[in-house]
């Protein structure tokens, strides 16, 4: 027997020991909690099966179980659960995991934290149900940091998954993926994207209080704004899980501040968990030796990223910061981090300023001698002031300097975001890049202009309707409903996939006709079917990695790849209803021309010159050109048009019609009317 | 981008797969014979890869000891043997054996004259290639387009800015593959859409695809491309793929009747503003298993000897590590090139050590890093043109449709072997 086996045995043996100390003398419970639950008696099922992977992921749980009681095995080992195992075993293990997935059993939910003796005491005394039903921990907080990759996520019968993923969506745990309740890195990824994109396409909810499905007036356009901004600051959803961050506040703090003011919305995602753990500025403090910040990707990228925006790709012009600001922003973001904390039992993570650690109080002092002050000159020429690159302005000013050099410590940041939130150039790189998103690629100065001005305008600086009036003015604009606007966009994945499941007129409530519990299924095949199409086309959605982004209507979409993956879609799209055995309400299709017609323009890139379209383009599309012509009008110019039509310009309304001469189909009517609801959400 | 540009560009990047040629592209400068049969992979490695920790200098220890501790760990690092221009000269981090092997070029303080540190100024500066910034488009768009019928590949998710412009065939994996050939068979699948004949809804209609359920042909299916489909559409491409890698996917690509001249790849991660030394330690591991199976898989298709592979990043770090043990954006990086026909530089003129006198390194403190003093075009120019046989004049100098317009002090690095 090697001693690394024997060493392991011990320590499995010390676990299992544990286990059963703790545990032992509840054995009757574990049986009747899980024969309570069906989905525990299916995974103990499974156990009992005795397949490799169920026997691997009871073995990893008995390992969690040692772990938890501090004789951790490594990892990485792989832990089978062993040949012969008894059932009263297998009832432990069953419930063990069921409580896992389900964060129902506290003891095993919170860390080391919950196995406190009082907890353990209660459990003995008044059962784990009765435990459970106390504490109300259905959407506990649950702190996964030390268990990562310790499951066989795929070992996971798939009805489980759906089942645990239909309560994020429709269960106890109403705020959603917000709600803290995340059990596992790649289920939560997976859930958090698919409802994400159920928002954006517009999908209903359902009241949490009652159970039933009621229409969500606030769709669309609050979800597209909401998707844009997180985009702005994007952080990838593994930098913002719960268990790394232990805040889930991260989207909340972006919809709470979608219709307020820029300045509020950049302080609230500065100082959050997500974006401080993703920019690295968790460990920015300051470092005496050198005068500097100890990391400066924070600092670099609120500039360049999150205000003043990257300098154009064919311009001369560059950004109006230099490394100097850079280094003073890093300086400033010094000490801004977050940590666990501690209330009334419960644990929180959330932002603090931690003097400890930053930049130290003023040296630039009026009390301070006329040799103090020579040397407060000598320290900001020397270390503010004289490396300003020969190319480069400088956006620090040496009078911003003083005055930042005035103020206490934790004051500086909210100086310094008030800056750059005012700054005429964040606010034109978030007008262009609002224009860009809603309708067009091809930025044109009355656009932005527009924008701009509603954005700047002095009676909203900052106010609360500062955002909002941005937003008007940008799917307001007269060029936005053009024609020479027409055909003028570029979707990327999500946008193209929002789009078709717009246009086929699937919503939640095509499911209706079934109960719910039949009927969450396939709404998840649906949320599955949504990710993995904006995935196939190339954008990992949520998970892209890069602080700036992802293009959100570009050039760098445009390939075979992405063509091909939109033919892909279309033909599943056509046979959704097939697939999820749902009858779309939308469509009442009869031959299969009328599907391709619609199903292919749906992805507006059907050739509207026919001077521009090449022979291969021909050959997929033309045939189909004459059907899809009416559809050539983005979602957004459509919401416009409506508004128009409806309140000032009727005639427009009437104008459009298709090559056959008919009005609008059914499923523009089907977008306009959204849009209407959106328009009506942004004037509220 | 305008819809009808994408349109366009569809239509062409489909023509490519069709081996059609519908268009008749403006060819304004001299012809030169390229040679289809060479290949040239661009490597970039998004995030700003610190070149110092991948190859630290032998003279000036005194700064790698600096880093010591928290960068490096001395047992990392090997002597470079088997090129005559680097022995003794630099180390190589044995995360990165590959570069030990042979025919490799290696240039320190390499990069853009553009003086910003920000990613994704400096990524568009290099991938434009255009020192002016008005074309709008990449350079390996400028350099496919110099001439009729070159091919371009991107394994990846999406087109490079460097691409700009050209219609390259993007593909992530081999599943993306199949579905991207598939469109062969297009036509003849919605053939009775267009015919105005109904096959009905109830008669199934697959088609292979990512969002597939892996369904198979039924007897009786009018209309169905199967997994079978498939792979006969690979087979007659003369794909032959050996594992899931995208490298390896880039090398089966180069070998198949696509035949491209670019092939271009993105690796990010290299933005270590902390953890340094454990993080370079993983990139540099995965690097090398990447390059190390895309040079196999050159080599098992007798294609190492017409290959150049390019490493390169939009720009180095800082010398001095900073308070999290991480390392800020820097300027001078390092680049290298790797292939069956690459040398050292034989020209004196570019440096091959890090210096640290006063004109190697700018700016002081936190932010001090290497100055840029070999010009990436200079290198990328070098095998465009003594490799792929580019003439001088499509590359640099002041024609506007050249690959590096305005760049008229072209200096060859000689990286290539006859």
């Amino acid at each position: 027997m090697s001693f690394n086996f024997a060493h392991r045995l011990l320590l499995f043996c010390i676990g299992m020991g544990t286990f059963y100390l703790a545990f032992g003398q509840t054995r009757q419970q574990f049986q009747v909690a899980c024969a309570s639950k069906p989905i525990c008696l299916e995974i103990k099922s499974s156990i009992e099966d005795g397949q490799d992977n169920d026997k691997l992921l009871a073995g990893q749980v008995l390992e969690l179980a040692s772990n938890r009681f501090g004789y951790g095995i490594s990892s990485s080992e792989q832990t089978f659960l062993p040949d012969k195992v008894s059932a009263q075993d297998i009832d432990k293990i069953a419930w063990i995991l069921y409580s896992q997935i389900f964060n129902e059993d506290p003891t095993l939910g919170v860390g080391s934290v919950s196995m406190r003796a009082s907890n353990v005491s209660k459990i003995l005394s008044t059962g784990v149900a009765s435990f459970i039903r106390d504490r109300n921990l259905a959407c506990f907080d649950l702190s996964l940091l030390s268990w990562q990759g310790q499951y066989n996520f795929d070992a996971i019968p798939t009805k489980v998954i759906e089942q645990r993923a239909y309560d994020v969506i429709y269960g106890s745990c109403s705020s959603g993926m917000n709600d803290g309740n995340l059990v596992r890195r790649r289920l939560v990824e997976y859930a958090r994207q698919r409802q994400v994109l159920g928002k954006v396409f517009g999908s209903q909810y359902a009241d949490t209080q009652t159970g039933q499905q009621s229409r969500d007036i606030q769709m669309n356009i609050n979800s597209v704004l909401q998707e844009f901004w997180y985009n702005h600051f994007n952080i990838d959803s593994y930098t913002n899980r719960d268990d790394v961050v232990g805040d889930s506040s991260y989207d909340s703090k972006i919809s709470n501040n979608l219709h307020t003011n820029f300045r509020s919305m950049l302080g609230a995602i500065i100082k959050s968990p997500g974006m401080l753990r993703f920019l690295n500025n968790i460990g920015n403090r300051y470092v005496k030796a050198n005068r500097a910040a100890s990391n400066q990707n924070l600092g670099r990228e609120l500039l360049e990223l999150h205000t003043f925006g990257v300098g154009p790709k064919s311009a001369t012009n560059n950004s109006p910061y230099g490394q100097m600001d850079v280094e003073v922003s890093s300086l400033v973001l010094t000490g801004h981090t977050f940590v666990r904390t501690r209330t009334s039992g419960s644990f929180a993570w959330g932002y603090v300023f931690s003097p400890a650690i930053a930049y130290p109080a003023s040296v630039y002092n009026s009390k301070l001698s006329a040799v103090q002050q020579s040397k407060v000159a000598s320290f900001e020429r020397d270390f503010w002031i004289e490396k300003l690159p020969a190319d480069r302005p400088l956006f620090f000013t040496q009078d911003r300097l003083k005055y930042l050099d005035t103020l206490a410590p934790a004051d500086r940041l909210e100086y310094m975001l008030d800056l750059l939130a005012d700054s005429k150039v964040t606010k034109r790189n978030i007008c262009n890049k609002l224009v860009k998103r809603f309708f067009t690629s091809q930025l044109t100065p009355q656009a932005s202009n527009e924008c701009f001005d509603a954005i700047s305008s002095s009676a909203n600086m900052n106010g609360l309707t500062q955002l909002r009036r941005a937003y008007l003015a940008v799917v307001k604009n007269s060029y936005m409903w053009t024609r020479q606007n027409n055909a003028n966009m570029t979707t990327n994945p999500l946008e193209t996939v929002v789009r078709g499941v717009r246009t086929t007129g699937i919503t939640w409530e095509n499911f209706s006709q079934n109960s719910l519990a039949v009927a969450a299924p396939l709404m998840l095949r649906l949320g599955n079917f949504m990710v993995s199409s904006v995935m196939s086309m190339g954008l990992n959605y949520r998970l892209h990695g890069s602080p700036a982004g992802y293009d959100e209507a570009g050039a760098s979409w445009v390939s075979q790849g992405f063509v091909l993956n939109h033919v892909n879609l279309s033909f599943y799209y056509t046979f959704l209803d097939q697939r999820l055995s749902i009858k779309t309400t939308e469509r009442q299709y009869t031959k299969s021309t009328e599907i391709l017609g619609d199903i292919l323009s749906l992805r507006s890139i059907l050739p509207s010159d026919p001077r521009l379209a090449t022979q291969a383009t021909k050959v997929i599309y033309s045939p189909l050109r004459n059907q899809a012509t009416t559809h050539g009008f983005s979602q957004y110019q459509a919401k416009v048009i409506r508004e128009i039509a409806s309140e000032s310009n009727p005639a427009m309304l009437n104008s459009m019609r298709d090559s056959n001469g008919r009005r609008f189909p059914s499923v523009v009517d089907t977008i306009l009317d959204i849009g209407k609801l959106t328009i009506h959400s942004i004037r509220k | 981008m305008k819809r009808r540009q994408f349109i366009s560009l569809s239509g062409k990047a489909l023509a490519t797969l069709y081996g059609m040629q519908f268009f008749d592209l403006n060819r304004n400068l001299a012809q030169a014979a390229v040679k289809r049969d060479k290949k040239m992979f661009i490597i970039f490695l998004r995030g700003g890869m610190d070149g110092l920790s991948v190859a630290p200098s032998v003279k000036n220890l005194e700064i790698i000891t600096s880093r010591r501790g928290s960068m490096y760990d001395g047992a990392q690092y090997t002597s470079m043997v088997s090129q005559s221009g680097y022995q003794n000269i630099l180390r190589i981090h044995k995360e990165l054996s590959i570069v030990n092997s042979g025919g490799v070029a290696i240039f320190p303080h390499a990069g853009s004259m553009n003086s910003t540190k920000s990613h994704f100024e400096q990524m568009n500066f290099i991938e434009g290639g255009d020192a002016s910034k008005v074309l709008g488009t990449g350079y390996l768009a400028r350099a496919m387009s110099a001439e009729n019928g070159l091919t371009s590949v991107v394994v990846g998710d999406t087109r490079p800015y460097s691409l700009n412009g050209a219609d390259p065939l993007v593909v992530r994996s081999v599943a993306n593959l199949e579905s991207a050939l598939l469109v062969r068979n297009m036509d003849t699948l919605i053939a009775p859409a267009i015919n105005g004949e109904d096959f009905g809804v109830q008669e199934r209609l697959r088609f292979m695809s990512s969002v597939d359920d892996g369904e198979t042909c039924r007897a009786g299916d009018k209309y169905c491309i199967s997994s079978k489909g498939a792979a006969d559409s690979l087979k007659k491409a003369k794909i032959s793929v050996n594992s899931d890698s995208p490298f390896e996917l880039a090398a089966a690509l180069s070998a198949s009747t696509l035949s491209p001249q670019i092939i271009t790849m993105d690796m990010g991660g290299w933005d270590i503003h902390s953890d340094g030394k454990n993080r370079m330690v993983e990139l540099l591991k995965e690097l090398n298993s990447s390059l190390t199976l895309l040079k196999n898989g050159l080599i098992s298709r007798n294609l190492w000897d017409k290959s150049v592979v390019v490493v390169m990043s939009e720009f180095g770090r800082t010398i001095n590590l900073n308070g999290a043990g991480g390392l800020d954006h820097g300027r001078g990086g390092l680049m290298f090139a790797l292939g069956g026909k690459v040398q050292a530089s034989t020209n004196t003129a570019f440096t091959n050590d890090w210096g640290f006198a006063s004109g190697d390194m700018q700016e002081q403190g936190p932010s001090q890093c290497f100055a840029v003093k070999t010009d990436y075009r200079d290198v990328v120019a070098n095998i465009l043109i003594d490799h792929l046989g580019f003439s001088q004049a499509q590359v640099v100098g002041t024609a506007a449709g050249a690959v590096f317009p305005g760049h008229t002090s072209y200096r060859r690095p000689n990286i290539i072997r006859s």
